[in-house]
């Protein structure tokens, strides 16, 4: 197939390859259908960005696209490229501004039938407790200098200290909440003066905290080993590191720009500024990044408690009665220093996942030991009027991925658009109409968020499950949201 | 003097694409552009805010621009309202920009969308014989 001049080569249903021209140091390939290509990668420069990844030096395989693929800004959003620790370089642009943006999902022993009178109230409480909007935050006690630096080292360790959480919720986080290589003294005092205010926030944008029904089981026994159930409450929550990580992301990227001369690099896009991994500038980023990190995990355990309590106040249960558990926390914007097979070889590599989520198998070391035996949960949010997915990793994500998989819907409609598209209507009651009560800060949130701004999330998994890469597990139907 | 803005349609993000007979003028049009895709209409007290900025090269040094008035909204709640000099030269290896502005409180909720960052991608500050033109792209 040709788009807009770009040759893709089908290799299997959902599998296409750019191959490698000119400066590409490997070729590209997409996880994406042939209607999805049709339909949404014809007017954009998405495809041109899986090649342009292609050329950062040391990239390893291929430069991968997950199935919600769509035009960022240096990568491509869904873009995962793995590049080589003593070869190859880091890029700011290939993890993005909200560093650790990502989704954590938490059970409760309620069943929908038994509360659904009390949705309102709960989301009216959710909306009291939990700061959503631009430059939302003082969600809790007044954070010191002390405690930003600890939550920078230490993720969510300190919220768990902190009693804003359990040590189970620590077991159930991706990396349990902490790289444990950050160091608060290359995080700037911007970076700090923006963060101190949000620990605690969702913030605006498409992040958001949704109560929903799980709807539909694909597997029984992983649902099960999970804690997931039909008819059960679960809580979703989708955002990130705030302002401090979009300052890291900010400061590091002039640093990189600037020394990239010395480096002499060819890329095609300003964006793609990078420095290898063993230099003081890549090495100073992965740490200001990890730290990063650590702030968005620790805003994600926050949030939870904030919810739990919320719960709590609305249905006056016991924590035991309430049986608010972490499923999982995943990350989609990050690099991260993992093993993995190249050409045959298990080597460690800098895995960049921007707007992928990682995926990893049955029997991986890196996942909590009660779901060694099924996979890690994957968790994709879709939009707030139709549905989410509960996936698991497999065996063939390892082999083809690099252990990644997809992270949402990705959007149909531009902000603008979508402002149009509901002007002069009330979303608000016509999602109550369709089921899902939404309290937002602004109600140009609502519009812009609105169903139809997003593509169908499960075109999107149902690649990935035909790959293989990642199976369903189960899908959320959300009945309550809290928006920015 | 001639400079104008206008917003482009982009799926993700926020994208504008300013043009100006030299680079002051790009830096007041971005600043403007920057200022419609941030509030509401707002009308309160100006205030006086000067600052310096260096940078290695016409780009690097929009994005401090852009992202030292994103800090602003962020962390003062003051946005920019009008720029009353704003002069960029080479200093050595750098260019220093020297900007002396107006700005006004913002009230949370006067605050339609927030700005994660200014990228620099398609960004080029190269001149032509018809002056400075470039696309940015804000990441919200």
């Amino acid at each position: 197939m040709n788009v807009n001049g770009i040759i893709l080569n089908k290799l299997r249903e959902n599998l296409w390859e750019i191959p490698a021209t000119g400066e590409m140091k490997v070729p590209g390939r997409i996880y994406i259908s042939q209607k999805m290509i049709e339909k949404g990668l014809k007017d954009d420069e998405a495809l041109k960005q899986v090649m342009n990844v292609a050329h950062l030096p040391g990239i390893q395989s291929y430069s991968l696209a997950m199935p919600d693929i769509h035009w960022g800004y240096g990568f491509p959003i869904g873009g995962v490229a793995a590049t080589d620790l003593n070869e190859g370089v880091i890029s700011p642009g290939g993890v993005g501004y909200d560093i650790n943006c990502g989704v954590r999902l938490a059970a409760t022993s309620l069943e929908y039938d038994s509360v659904k009178d009390k949705i309102e109230k709960l989301v009216a409480n959710l909306f009291k407790n939990i700061p959503t909007g631009v430059g939302s935050g003082n969600a809790i006690k007044k954070i010191n200098q002390q405690d930003m630096k600890n939550i920078l080292h230490r993720g969510s360790a300190w919220a768990v200290e902190n009693d804003f959480g359990t040590d189970r919720d620590i077991e159930f986080t991706e990396e349990s909440g902490t790289l444990k290589n950050a160091d608060a003294s290359v995080v700037s005092k911007r970076a700090i003066e923006r963060g101190i205010t949000q620990v605690g926030s969702l913030g605006s944008g498409n992040h958001f905290l949704e109560v929903d029904v799980v709807d539909e089981i694909f597997d029984d026994n992983i649902a099960s080993v999970f804690g997931l159930f039909k008819g059960q409450i679960v809580v979703l929550i989708h955002t990130g590191s705030r302002g401090l990580g979009h300052q890291v992301c900010d400061d590091y990227l002039a640093k990189i720009m600037h020394a990239s001369k010395s480096y002499g690099f060819k890329l095609p896009d300003k964006q793609l500024a990078c420095a290898p991994l063993n230099s003081k500038e890549g090495e100073e980023y992965l740490t200001a990044m990890q730290s990063a990190a650590n702030f968005a995990w620790n805003n994600r355990q926050v949030i939870m408690h904030l919810a739990k309590k919320s719960f709590k106040e609305t249905f006056k249960m016991t924590d035991s009665e309430l049986g608010f558990n972490l499923i999982y926390d995943v990350c989609h914007n990050i690099a991260k220093i993992e093993e993995h097979n190249i050409n045959g070889e298990m080597k460690k590599v800098c895995v960049h996942r921007k707007g992928a989520t990682r995926a990893f198998p049955p029997g991986s070391k890196m996942i909590p030991e009660k779901y060694k035996s099924v996979g890690q949960p994957v968790l994709i949010p879709g939009d707030m009027g139709r549905y989410s997915f509960v996936a698991v990793g497999t065996e063939k994500a390892m082999e083809e991925t690099f252990g990644s998989s997809c992270h949402g819907a990705g959007r149909n409609l531009s902000r603008k658009k979508a402002m149009q598209a509901g002007k002069g209507r009330n979303l608000i009651s016509e999602l109550k109409k369709q089921g899902v009560i939404v309290q937002a800060k602004g109600i140009r949130t609502v519009a812009e968020e609105m169903p139809a701004a997003y593509k169908d999330v499960s075109d999107v998994v149902n690649v990935m499950h035909k790959e293989g890469i990642t199976k369903k597990v189960a899908r959320l139907k959300p009945v309550g949201v809290i928006k920015g | 003097m001639s400079y104008n803005y206008h917003f482009i349609d982009h799926t993700a993000d926020l994208a504008v694409e300013v043009q100006g007979d030299t680079l002051e003028e790009i830096f007041i049009a971005s600043a403007l552009a920057f200022r419609e895709a941030v509030v509401e209409n707002i009308n309160s007290k100006k205030e006086k805010y000067s600052f310096e900025l260096y940078s290695y090269s016409p780009e690097t040094l929009l994005v401090s621009f852009l992202n030292e008035l994103n800090f602003r909204l962020n962390s003062e709640r003051k946005i920019i309202s009008s720029i009353n000099s704003i002069k960029i030269n080479s200093e050595g290896d750098n260019l220093k920009l020297k900007c002396n502005l107006l700005e006004e409180n913002v009230d949370e909720d006067k605050i339609k969308t927030e700005i994660k960052s200014v990228t620099y991608h398609q960004m080029n500050l190269d001149k032509t014989d018809e002056g400075f033109k470039t696309i940015i792209v804000f990441d919200i």
